[in-house]
């Protein structure tokens, strides 16, 4: 395809998105993200089937402040990425598909996903001493 | 029943791939079984006192908590591959490039789950 540089009237930067299109696009974005995710679990099991001193190089990135914070944001994403995923599922199942239920599975996903990320850093401090 | 392409939409390739079902269905499979293995998997973690190197193999001697762990790997690493395909399908329309980062990101997810999964086989084992 040959490359146009005639110009486009302006869409995104001034239309403002429903609450779901936001969803849609931060379900995509979750979901990538989480394949950086799956790459950090990776990395987890194969040093330590490599041995000590290869886990405790990862251990003590994962471990620290920012390492920390990142961890919590993966899971965040992976709560909401599940909610929003069900979702989906429920959509097509052929369930839920008129405006108003959209629009409060909207909520209902953003909700969970916060609580869902609040019990697991519940558990994890209690059981830590910590996040 | 003959086809209504002509020769040269089918020699070029044009046209509905008529293979995209069994791709649509397993990403909808694999990420239901994510529901469970992935929330087993975070709540674990999360339930552990620590996750330094004894903590981890520890955890992972169990035979549950290894077979888990590797159904949880294999749906991810094939969720994961799904869902970058579309992404690219959906954002990246140059022929040549397209197809190179379709194979890039095929080939690193079953890199990582075949090293992910040998690894957590090699910590139950050992």
């Amino acid at each position: 395809m040959s490359p146009d540089s005639r110009p486009l009237s302006p869409h995104l930067q001034i239309y403002r998105l429903p609450l779901t299109a936001l969803l849609s696009i931060a379900h995509r974005i979750s979901g990538a993200s989480l394949g950086l995710a799956a790459l950090a679990i990776a990395i987890l099991f194969i040093t330590a089937a490599i041995g000590e001193s290869a886990y405790a190089v990862a251990h003590s990135i994962f471990a620290s402040g920012p390492g920390r914070v990142l961890v919590w944001l993966f899971v965040y994403g992976f709560n909401f990425h599940l909610c929003n995923g069900v979702r989906h599922l429920v959509w097509d199942g052929g369930y839920a598909l008129d405006l108003k239920s959209v629009d409060r599975g909207a909520m209902l996903v953003l909700v969970v996903s916060a609580v869902l990320t609040i019990i697991v850093m519940a558990v994890s401090a209690s059981m830590r001493g910590g996040l | 029943m003959k086809t209504l392409r002509s020769p040269l939409g089918q020699a070029q390739g044009l046209g509905a791939a008529k293979e995209g079902v069994s791709h649509w269905w397993v990403q909808r499979l694999t990420g239901a079984a994510l529901v469970p293995l992935g929330l087993w998997f975070v709540f674990s973690l999360a339930s552990l006192t620590g996750m330094d190197y004894v903590h981890i193999r520890t955890w992972l001697h169990g035979p549950v908590n290894a077979s888990l762990m590797v159904l949880m790997l294999i749906a991810t690493f094939y969720h994961l591959q799904l869902g970058m395909q579309v992404i690219v399908e959906d954002y990246v329309h140059s022929g040549k490039a397209k197809l190179l980062i379709l194979v890039v990101i095929n080939f690193g997810c079953w890199l990582l789950g075949a090293a992910s999964i040998l690894s957590v086989l090699k910590i139950f084992l050992g």
